[in-house]
C-alpha cells in the first residue's frame, strides 16, 4: 500500500510535466516583442511607423559633445571652432589627418543616415501589401496610403541628401534590410542616380503632403517643395528650381513672420526673433513661416532633447572679472552652453547697423549684471571689485578666433541658441524647446538664387529685398547681386540654422569662402576635404567588394 | 618498508604463510588476536566504524544449515552486493554456520553468524564490510605481535610499546600494520585502535594503512603512544561526482578535475569561484570587478565563442544553476568537480561547450549530532592605487598645459592648500564578518545537514555593502528500504542597499574643488563655475534598496528497482525562485537630485527556474565486467521578467520614491523572458578488469531559442581508457602506483544566445507632437531564423599517474578544441541600416597542455609537507569568420590570431630631440608621441599601419599550493600566475583631462627639455597624436601574486577532549598579500582600471565542532 502511494505522487508529478517534454513548448510566442509583421497592418500601424521614423531623424541634432551632424555647420565661413572635443569640431580645426575615415564620428553619422533610410524604407516596402486596412481618419483609404508613404519617401530623401552631400557617390538602398539580404558587395552609386532617387521620392512626396503638416513635427508640402527648388539648384536647373520655390512662396499657408508675435511679443524684442522663443516655433503656435518644425519636451516620454543650442551658446558663466567669475547661469542667458562653434568675426560683423538679424535681440553682444531679483530664481551674479549691479560687460569680437587664441568665453553668439534649457538642470546640455528647421525665409533665398542663375538679377534683389525688408536691413538694387551676396544673405539671416556647408558646396563656394573668413581651421582646408571620407567600418564591412575611398584619404 | 596498495592487494596470497607463523606463536604467547584489512571495493569513502543506516535498513533473507561461513558470507555478498573483506584463514575455521531462514537486516544477520565466533565485523565503506579478527582479553593487555614471515621471532626481553592510533577524529582506527622500521616485524592494531609490540628504544616503527598517509615514529621511552593517522584523500580511491551520478576515480575516462579542500577553508572566499582560482589546471578564473560583491569570470580552456558567453554551465546537486554565484554560500559546497572534456561534459549537450562546474552540497554523514560553528573576521585595504595628482601637481599640469585655465574656485582651494584627496573621501577600511553554524548527522532512516549562515562585507570604498543570509536544510529520508526522497534547499538573502561612489569620477574628480559646502554637507556642485562637473560622492545621499531573494530547491526520488539489482530510477527535479527589489531616490541635496528635481528608479524582478529530469541508471560488476548505464529525459524551463519605473520631477524630497505618482515623468516599463529545454542522454561505461575502460554518451537538446529547423542538436561522445599499470606486464610497477591512459572525442554545444534572437523586430521608439507622446517603432534588431548551436568538437589525451607509492600523483592532459558554426554578432556594412546580426558561422580553435602535480614531499610524525602545482597552456585563435578566409578588421577578429587581440597602431616611443627634423616632417615636434609607420609611405593609414599588438587573453596559467604542517600547526599558502596577456590601461592618457583640464590623470613621466624619457609625452594637447592619429600605449599584464597564505592551530586532542569538543581550530589568514607585475594600472585583473581598487584582506577564524 505505502509503494502504490509512493508511486502515486510519482505518477502525478509525471503527468504534470508531460506537456514540458511535448517538443511544441519549443515554439516561442513572445507577448511582449513587436515585429513588422504584426505592426504594419492597418493604419494605425503605419502611423506609429511613421512616428518612429521621425522620432529617429532628430538624432541629427543629439549626440552631446559628440554632436551628430555637426559637420554640417561649423569648419565653414560663418562657423567656427573654438572650443575643441573630439567630435567634428576636432576635424574642422586641423584638418589635415585628423580628417580621416577612422573619425567615429563619420561612422556615427553614416550609420544613422542609413538607419533612417532603411526605417522610411521598412515603411515604403509594406506599404505595398495588399492586406493592409488603409481606413482611418477623415481620408479615403487610398490618400492614406499616399501620404504615409509619401511622407517616408521625403524623409528617406532627406536622408540621402545629407548623405550626398557628405559623401557623393554612396550605395542606394530602397528595400527594407532583412538576415536574407546581407550584402558584403555595396557599391557607391553615382551621386546623379542617388539624386534622381531623391527628385521620384520628392516629386512623390510633394503631390501627397498637405500644406500643413499630419501632424505638429511632421514634414510639410512647403518644405518638400523647398527641397526640390534646393535640389534642382544643385543640378543646374534653376528654371525648376524656380519653379518650386514659388509653388511654396504662393502657398496661402505660409509667410515671412514681419510682425511681433506669441508668448513674449509684449516684452522688447524683433519680429525677426519671435520665431525662436520657446513656445513660438509652431505654425499652429503663429509661425507661419515654418515649414517644418522638429518638436521636443522636457518630462515626456519620447520628447528626446536637442543638442545644437548646447553646441553653440556661449561659456559666460566661466568668464572672469578682476579675479572673479561672475556670471550665473539662468534660462534667460540660454543655460550652459560649450561654445565648441562660434561665429566667425566675419558673420558677426555682417549686418548693417539697424539691420534686425545683428541687433542685440539676435546675437549675444554683452551682459548685464544682475542681482538676485533680476536673475531669480538663480543665485545672484558674483560682482567683481569695482562693479555693481546694472553694469554691462560688452563680448569681444575684436580679434578673430585663431589657434592661438581658441576657448574664448567672451565670444558673441547667436541667440537663437539660447531657448529651451531645462530651468531646473542648466548646467546640463540637453535643449527641450521645438525648433524650426526650414522656414520659408529659405525658400525666398533659394529662389533668389534660382533667378540669378537664371540672370534675372533684378528679380532676384527684389526676392532678397522680401527677405531683407523684414528685418529692417537696407533694399538693394540688382547691381548688387552676386552668388557672393546671396550667400552673405543666408549667413545673415540662417547662420545657425542652415546647412551651410551643404550650402557652400552645392554653390562652390566652400573652399574659397572657408579659407577666406574662418581663420582656426580655413588656412588649412584642402580640395580633398570637400567630401568626406568613407568611415572605414563601411569599407571594411564590404568583404567582397573593394569600396573605393573618396580621393585623398 | 612500507605497504603500498599493490602489496595490500596481495595479501591473501601470502597469508597463509604469515597466518601460520601466528598460530604457532599463538600457542606460545599468553593470547593473540589480530586483525586484517585487505583492501577490495568499488567505492569507498571514509571509514566509519559499525556499520551505516543503509547497511542497517537493508535485509537480507538467508538460511544456512551446518554451511560454512565463507559460503555463508558470499551468499550474503551476492544477494546484498556488498563485498565482504575478510581473514580468509581465520574465516574458514568456521565450518558450522546454521540459520533458520528468515528475513533480516544485515545487522542482526551478521549479529547472528558471528555470534559464537572470534570474529567482529565493521562497515568501511558504503558497499564493503571489514570481518576481523576480535581480541579476546581486555585490550589494554592484549599484545598482538605478528611477524609475517616469521623469520626471526622476536625477542621476549624487549621492552614492550603500547599505544593507540586513532585517525584525524580521534577515533581508534583498527587495521593499522605497524612495522619496526628494517625488519619484517610488527603488529596489527586492534578493534579500537590499540597495539602493544616488544621493541627496542630507538628503534622507528612504521604505521600504515590504506587510506591514510603512512606515518614513521622513533620509539621513546614512552610507553603510550599516541599515534594519529590522517587520512590521505588522494590516495583513497575517490569517487568522483561526474553528472548524473558518481565514479570511481580509477574508472575515470573523461577529463575530471576536482578543487581541493583547501581551498574551501580558512581562506576569505565569498564564492566558489575564489575557491577555483588557480586550484585546477586549465580553469581560468579573473576577479573582473572588486568591491564588497567581486565579480569573478570563469572560463574553462579557453574561450571558444568569439560572441558568446564563454563562461561555463554550473551544475548545484545536479540540477543546472542560473542564479549569482554569489548566492550560494562555499560554506555548504562539500565538493566541486570540473568537467573539462567532451566526453565528461557531453552529458550537458548544448551547454557543456565550456566545461561544466559540478557544485555538491554537504550532507549529514552518520554519527552523532555535530554541531559546527565558523566565525572569519576580516579587515580590507587595497592592493594598489593608481597615484592620481594631488592639489599642488594638479595646478601645476594645469598652468604647463594651457596657462590662464585655473579658475577663480581652483585658485582659492589651491592658494588654501586644502585641496581634496577623492581616494581618501571614497575610501574606508574595509572589513567583513562570516558566520556560519551548521548542525549534521544521521540517524537510522535520515540524513541530515542544515546550516545558516551570515556573510556581511563592507567594502573597501565607502557606502560599498554586501549582506548574505543563508540557509540551507539538506535532507534525505528513507521512505521505504527502496525509496528514498532527499531534498536540498537553499534559501538566500541579500541586500546590496547603498550606492559606492563613482570611482571613474573619484580617479578624475578635479582636487582644486570643495567636496562640502560651509554646513558640512557635500556640495552639490562642488565646483562652482562648472555645474555639469557632479560630486563623486553624491551617491552616498541617495536613497538606496536593493534586495534580493532566492531560494533553490533540489528534491529527488531514487528508487533502487527491488527486483533488478543495480537499477535506479530518480527523478531529480530542482526549483529556483528569485525575486529581487531595487529603488534609487536621489534627492535635491545630490547633484543628480538637483537637477532632475528628485529623481528615481525602481525594479521589481522575479525569475522561475524548473528543470525535471528522470534518471534511469543501471550499474553493476559481473566478475570483471563493470557496468554503468545511464538514460536521462527531462526539462527545462525559464521564464523572467520585472517591473520599472523611473520618475523624476519630484514636488519635494520628504516622501521619496512614495510621492511617484506626482512626479512630472513617470515612466513604467516591463520586461519578460522565457525559455525552454527538452533533453534527452545517454551513457554507457564500461570497465573490464579495471584495465580497459570505455564511455559512451549521446544527449539531444532542444531550445525554444533557436530557428524552426534547427532546434534540435545532438552530442555524441566517446572515450576509452587504460589503466596500464593493472597489467601484468606493466614494467615500472615498483615505480608506479597508477597509471592510466586516456583518450576522448565528442561534441559539446554552447547555446549562447537567449531566447527570440531569431526574431526580427522593432523596438519603440516614441515621438512628440505639440508635447504630447505618441508611439511609435523603428527595426531594431535583425533576427536570423536558422539559429543553432555552436558545436565544440574536443580531443582530449589524457594520462593519470601515481608514482613513488602514490607520493607524487597528478595528471597530464593534452586536448584541442574545435568550435564552429559559432554564433557571430557578424558587423554588417552600416547601409543595412542596422551594424549586426547574429549568425552561426566561425570557427575556432583552443589548443593546449594541462599538468598538474601533487606530491607529498615530507611526511614524519610531527612534520608534513604537501605540495601541489599545475600549469595550463593555451593557444586560441580564429580559424574562419565568414567562410571567406578574409579578416573581420571592423570587429578585431583576425584568422589566425586569438580571439581577442589589441589591433592598433604601434607606439614607437616618444620623438627626442635629436629627431626633430624627422618629426616635423609628421606635423609633430620633440615630445610628442612617435608612432610607427609600418609600411613606410610617410602616412598613417589604419588600413596599412595597424598591426596586432599581442593578445588580450593569458597564454599561461599556474597555480601552486603549499601545505605544511607542523605537529598542530599547518600552514598553506597558495601562488596563482597568470602570464601572456597584452592589455591597455585606460589609465595612460592626458586626453581625459579635457581641452580646458577639468578633470584629473594619474601622475607620468612627462617629456620635458630637461627630462626627455622615453615613457610619457609632454604635457600638451596634442602630443598623444601623430598626424591624427591618437596614440594607445599598451603593456604585458602578466602577474605573479600572492593569493592566500593561512596559518591554522588545530587544538590538541587531550586538551579537546576535556573540552568535550570535537576539534576546535583558530587560523589567520591573508589574501592578495603581494603582487609582482609590471603593469602601471590599477590591477592586472580588473577590466576596468578605473573602478573599485582590489583589495588585500587579513582574517582571523575560528572553527569549533562539538
Amino acid at each position: 500500500m505505502k509503494a502504490l502511494r509512493y508511486f502515486s505522487i510519482l505518477i502525478v508529478i509525471h503527468l504534470t510535466s508531460c506537456s514540458d517534454l511535448d517538443p511544441a513548448s519549443l515554439v516561442e510566442a513572445p507577448p511582449h516583442l513587436i515585429t513588422s509583421e504584426t505592426l504594419y497592418k492597418d493604419m494605425a500601424g503605419f502611423e506609429a511607423g511613421l512616428n518612429g521614423l521621425y522620432s529617429l531623424l532628430r538624432d541629427e541634432r543629439t549626440g552631446g559633445n559628440d554632436f551628430m551632424l555637426a559637420n554640417m555647420m561649423v569648419g565653414t565661413d560663418n562657423m567656427v571652432t573654438n572650443y575643441t572635443y573630439l567630435g567634428f569640431e576636432h576635424i574642422a580645426q586641423d584638418w589635415g589627418n585628423i580628417n580621416n575615415p577612422n573619425h567615429l564620428q563619420y561612422l556615427r553619422q553614416f550609420t544613422f543616415l542609413y538607419k533612417v533610410i532603411n526605417t522610411a524604407n521598412t515603411i515604403i516596402n509594406r506599404a505595398e501589401n495588399a492586406q493592409i486596412n488603409w481606413t482611418g481618419g477623415g481620408s479615403s483609404p487610398e490618400q492614406n496610403k499616399n501620404r504615409v508613404v509619401a511622407e517616408a519617401r521625403a524623409i528617406r530623401a532627406w536622408a540621402y541628401r545629407h548623405l550626398t552631400y557628405g559623401w557623393g557617390d554612396v550605395p542606394i538602398s530602397t528595400e527594407e534590410s532583412s538576415s536574407t539580404t546581407i550584402r558584403t558587395d555595396w557599391e557607391r552609386t553615382p551621386v546623379a542616380q542617388v539624386r534622381n532617387l531623391m527628385l521620384e521620392d520628392w516629386e512623390f512626396a510633394e503631390q501627397h503632403i498637405a500644406s500643413e503638416p499630419s501632424q505638429s513635427g511632421r514634414i510639410t508640402k512647403g518644405a518638400v517643395q523647398t527641397f526640390l527648388s534646393e535640389l534642382y539648384l544643385t543640378l543646374n536647373n534653376p528654371e525648376r528650381a524656380l519653379f518650386w520655390a514659388n509653388k511654396a512662396i504662393e502657398d496661402p499657408a505660409y509667410s515671412l513672420i514681419t510682425s511681433r508675435y506669441g508668448t513674449k511679443q509684449g516684452e522688447p524684442g524683433v519680429p525677426f526673433m519671435d520665431m525662436f522663443t520657446e513656445g513660438n516655433e509652431n505654425r499652429h503656435q503663429g509661425n507661419k513661416e515654418a515649414l517644418w518644425v522638429w518638436n521636443y519636451a522636457l518630462n515626456v516620454p519620447g520628447g528626446s532633447y536637442h543638442n545644437l543650442n548646447f553646441f553653440h551658446n556661449g561659456r559666460y558663466f566661466a568668464m572672469q572679472i578682476n579675479g572673479v567669475t561672475p556670471f550665473q547661469l539662468t534660462v534667460e542667458r540660454g543655460g550652459r552652453g560649450v561654445a565648441r562653434m562660434s561665429m566667425t568675426k566675419w558673420a558677426l560683423e555682417l549686418y548693417e547697423p539697424q539691420d534686425d538679424r545683428g541687433s542685440d535681440f539676435a546675437i549675444r553682444k554683452y551682459f548685464v549684471f544682475k542681482d538676485a531679483q533680476q536673475n531669480a530664481p538663480f543665485p545672484a551674479d558674483i560682482l567683481p571689485p569695482g562693479y555693481s549691479y546694472g553694469d554691462t560687460i560688452l563680448l569681444d569680437q575684436t580679434n578673430d578666433i585663431t589657434p592661438g587664441t581658441t576657448l574664448r568665453v567672451d565670444w558673441p553668439y547667436s541667440r537663437k541658441a539660447e531657448a529651451g534649457s531645462n530651468p531646473s538642470d542648466l548646467a546640463g546640455g540637453n535643449r527641450y524647446n521645438d525648433f524650426v528647421y526650414l522656414r520659408l525665409a529659405e525658400t525666398y533665398l533659394l529662389k533668389a538664387e534660382a533667378q540669378l542663375l537664371m540672370g534675372d538679377r533684378a528679380g532676384a534683389a527684389q526676392t532678397l529685398n522680401i527677405v531683407r525688408k523684414r528685418s529692417n536691413a537696407s533694399e538693394i538694387t540688382a547691381d548688387d547681386v552676386t552668388l557672393d551676396f546671396i550667400l552673405d544673405e543666408r549667413s545673415r539671416e540662417l547662420v545657425l540654422e542652415e546647412d551651410r556647408r551643404w550650402t557652400l558646396l552645392r554653390t562652390g563656394k566652400w573652399l574659397e569662402r572657408t579659407r577666406k573668413y574662418n581663420k582656426n581651421g580655413g588656412q588649412l582646408v584642402a580640395e580633398k576635404d570637400q567630401l568626406f571620407p568613407i568611415p572605414q567600418a563601411v569599407i571594411d564591412a564590404n568583404l567582397t567588394q573593394t569600396m573605393p575611398q573618396n580621393p585623398g584619404y | 618498508m612500507e605497504l603500498s596498495l599493490t602489496k595490500v592487494a596481495c595479501f591473501p596470497q601470502r597469508w597463509s604463510t604469515a597466518r601460520k607463523h601466528a598460530l604457532i606463536r599463538s600457542a606460545m604467547r599468553i593470547t593473540f588476536a589480530y586483525m586484517v584489512l585487505v583492501w577490495s571495493s568499488i567505492q569507498v569513502m571514509t571509514a566509519n566504524p559499525g556499520i551505516s543506516q543503509e547497511l542497517q535498513q537493508m535485509t537480507v533473507t538467508i538460511s544456512a544449515h551446518q554451511e560454512s561461513l565463507k559460503t555463508v558470507l558470499k551468499r550474503i555478498e551476492e544477494k546484498t552486493g556488498l563485498s565482504f573483506v575478510m581473514p580468509m584463514n581465520e574465516v574458514e575455521t568456521y565450518t558450522d554456520v546454521s540459520l533458520p531462514k528468515m528475513k533480516r537486516d544485515l545487522k542482526s544477520t551478521l549479529d547472528l553468524i558471528l555470534s559464537n565466533t572470534h570474529l567482529g565485523y565493521r562497515q568501511i565503506n558504503k558497499r564493503s564490510i571489514l570481518i576481523y579478527v576480535k581480541e579476546r582479553v581486555d585490550a589494554n593487555k592484549v599484545l598482538l605481535d605478528v611477524s609475517f614471515k616469521g623469520e626471526r621471532p622476536i625477542s621476549l626481553e624487549l621492552p614492550p610499546v603500547k599505544g593507540k592510533v586513532v585517525d584525524e577524529k580521534g577515533e581508534g582506527l583498527p587495521g593499522v600494520n605497524i612495522l619496526i622500521k628494517g625488519t619484517q616485524q610488527g603488529t596489527i592494531s586492534d578493534e579500537n585502535g590499540y597495539f602493544q609490540l616488544n621493541v627496542q628504544e630507538g628503534a622507528t616503527l612504521i604505521f600504515s594503512f590504506v587510506g591514510y598517509i603512512t606515518q614513521e615514529l622513533p620509539v621513546t621511552n614512552s610507553t603510550n603512544l599516541q599515534v594519529v593517522l590522517k587520512s590521505d584523500s588522494k590516495a583513497l580511491e575517490e569517487v568522483i561526482v561526474v553528472g548524473y551520478g558518481t565514479q570511481k576515480k580509477s574508472d575515470l575516462t573523461g577529463t575530471v578535475a576536482s578543487v581541493p579542500q583547501e581551498r574551501f577553508e580558512m581562506i576569505p572566499n565569498v564564492n566558489i569561484a575564489q575557491a577555483i582560482q588557480g586550484a585546477v589546471p586549465g580553469v581560468m578564473v579573473q576577479t573582473t570587478s572588486a568591491g564588497a560583491e567581486p565579480n569573478q569570470a570563469i572560463m574553462i580552456r579557453g574561450r571558444n565563442s568569439i560572441k558568446a558567453d564563454n563562461s561555463p554551465l554550473i551544475i548545484v546537486d545536479g540540477v543546472p544553476y542560473r542564479g549569482n554565484i554569489m548566492d550560494i554560500n562555499p560554506n555548504d559546497v562539500k565538493s566541486i568537480e570540473i568537467l573539462k572534456d567532451a566526453s565528461s561534459a557531453a552529458i550537458y549537450g548544448s551547454r557543456g561547450a565550456n566545461g561544466v562546474i559540478l557544485v555538491t552540497t554537504k550532507q549529514g554523514v552518520k554519527g552523532s549530532l555535530k554541531v559546527s560553528y565558523d566565525v572569519k573576521l576580516a579587515t580590507q585595504s587595497h592592493t594598489n592605487l593608481p597615484k592620481v595628482m594631488n592639489g599642488e601637481e594638479f595646478y601645476q599640469f594645469k598652468e604647463q598645459r594651457r596657462s590662464g585655465l585655473i579658475t577663480q574656485t581652483e585658485r582659492e582651494v589651491y592658494d588654501s592648500g586644502e585641496w581634496v584627496d577623492w581616494y581618501k573621501l571614497s575610501t574606508r577600511k574595509g572589513y567583513s564578518q562570516h558566520h556560519e553554524l551548521s548542525i549534521s548527522g544521521a540517524t537510522d532512516r535520515l540524513k541530515y545537514y542544515l546550516s545558516g549562515g551570515l556573510l556581511d562585507v563592507q567594502g573597501i570604498s565607502i557606502n560599498d555593502n554586501y549582506k548574505r543570509l543563508s540557509g540551507r536544510a539538506n535532507f534525505e529520508m528513507e521512505l521505504t528500504k527502496w525509496m528514498t526522497l532527499g531534498t536540498r534547499t537553499q534559501v538566500s538573502s541579500i541586500n546590496k542597499s547603498g550606492i559606492a561612489p563613482n570611482f571613474e569620477w573619484v580617479y578624475y574628480s578635479n582636487p582644486l574643488v570643495r567636496p562640502y559646502d560651509d554646513n558640512g554637507n557635500l556640495s552639490v556642485f562642488p565646483w562652482p563655475g562648472n555645474q555639469d562637473i557632479s560630486n563623486p560622492l553624491e551617491s552616498i545621499l541617495w536613497e538606496n534598496l536593493d534586495k534580493s531573494f532566492q531560494i533553490i530547491s533540489n528534491n529527488y526520488l531514487s528508487i533502487d528497482f527491488p527486483f533488478v539489482k543495480g537499477l535506479n530510477y530518480k527523478l531529480n527535479t530542482g526549483i529556483r525562485s528569485s525575486f529581487s527589489q531595487m529603488y534609487i531616490y536621489r534627492g535635491r541635496n545630490s547633484t543628480s537630485g538637483f537637477t532632475q528635481n528628485g529623481s528615481m528608479e525602481t525594479n521589481r524582478g522575479g525569475s522561475n527556474n524548473l528543470v525535471v529530469e528522470n534518471v534511469l541508471s543501471y550499474q553493476r560488476a559481473f566478475d570483471k565486467h563493470s557496468v554503468f548505464g545511464t538514460i536521462v529525459y527531462g526539462f527545462e524551463k525559464n521564464e523572467s521578467g520585472d517591473n520599472r519605473l523611473t520618475a523624476r520631477g519630484f514636488p519635494h524630497d520628504f516622501l521619496g520614491i512614495y510621492s511617484a505618482s506626482q512626479a512630472q515623468l513617470i515612466q513604467p516599463s516591463y520586461s519578460y523572458q522565457y525559455s525552454h529545454l527538452i533533453s534527452q542522454m545517454l551513457r554507457l561505461n564500461y570497465a573490464y578488469d579495471s584495465r580497459y575502460l570505455i564511455t559512451l554518451t549521446g544527449r539531444r537538446d532542444g531550445f525554444s531559442g533557436f530557428g524552426a529547423n534547427t532546434k534540435w542538436g545532438i552530442f555524441p561522445s566517446v572515450a576509452l581508457g587504460w589503466n596500464i599499470a593493472n597489467e601484468d606486464f606493466f614494467p615500472a610497477k615498483g615505480l608506479f602506483t597508477e597509471l592510466k591512459i586516456r583518450a576522448s572525442l565528442g561534441l559539446n554545444g554552447n547555446q549562447a544566445v537567449g531566447p527570440y534572437q531569431t526574431i526580427s523586430r522593432l523596438a519603440s521608439r516614441d515621438m512628440v507632437y505639440n508635447r504630447s507622446q505618441v508611439a511609435g517603432y523603428i527595426p531594431s534588431v535583425l533576427g536570423q531564423e536558422d539559429l543553432g548551436w555552436e558545436t565544440s568538437k574536443t580531443y582530449n589525451l589524457g594520462v593519470d599517474y601515481g608514482i613513488l607509492n602514490d607520493r607524487v600523483t597528478g595528471s597530464l592532459n593534452l586536448f584541442q578544441t574545435n568550435t564552429f558554426e559559432l554564433l557571430l554578432d557578424r558587423a554588417i556594412s552600416p547601409v543595412h541600416g542596422l551594424s549586426s546580426i547574429t549568425q552561426n558561422i566561425g570557427k575556432t580553435q583552443n589548443q593546449g597542455i594541462e599538468l598538474s602535480v601533487d606530491s607529498r614531499n615530507i611526511t614524519s610524525n610531527n612534520f608534513t609537507w604537501f605540495s601541489s602545482i599545475n600549469f595550463s597552456l593555451l593557444k586560441n585563435k580564429i580559424v574562419d569568420l565568414y567562410g571567406d578566409g578574409l579578416d573581420d578588421i571592423v570587429n578585431g577578429w583576425f584568422i589566425g590570431q586569438p580571439i581577442l587581440v589589441n589591433y592598433d597602431f604601434e607606439v614607437d616611443g616618444i620623438w627626442q630631440q635629436d629627431e626633430a627634423e624627422e618629426a616635423a616632417k609628421w606635423g609633430s615636434k620633440p615630445g610628442y608621441v612617435k608612432i610607427k609607420d609600418l609600411n613606410k609611405d610617410d602616412k598613417l593609414t589604419a588600413g596599412d599601419d595597424r598591426k596586432i599588438i599581442g593578445q588580450r587573453d593569458p597564454r599561461f596559467l599556474w597555480g601552486f599550493t603549499n601545505t605544511l604542517s607542523y605537529k598542530n600547526f599547518n600552514l598553506n599558502f597558495f601562488i596563482h600566475g597568470v602570464h601572456g596577456s597584452t592589455r591597455t590601461s585606460g589609465l595612460m592618457t592626458d586626453e581625459e583631462t579635457w581641452a580646458e583640464i577639468r578633470r584629473n590623470t594619474i601622475v607620468k613621466d612627462w617629456w620635458t627639455d630637461e627630462n626627455p624619457s622615453n615613457k610619457w609625452v609632454r604635457n600638451e594637447i596634442g602630443a598623444e597624436r601623430m598626424a591624427g592619429i591618437k596614440s594607445t600605449w599598451y603593456e604585458k599584464a602578466d602577474f605573479v601574486r600572492l593569493k592566500d597564505i593561512t596559518l591554522s592551530y588545530d587544538l590538541s586532542r587531550p586538551l579537546i577532549e576535556r573540552l568535550k569538543l570535537d576539534r576546535l581550530r583558530i587560523y589567520i589568514s591573508g589574501r592578495n598579500i603581494f603582487t609582482a607585475t609590471n603593469w602601471t594600472g590599477l590591477d592586472p585583473e580588473l577590466n576596468s582600471q578605473l573602478a573599485t581598487p582590489l583589495q588585500k584582506e587579513f582574517l582571523l577564524g575560528l572553527n569549533i565542532t562539538f
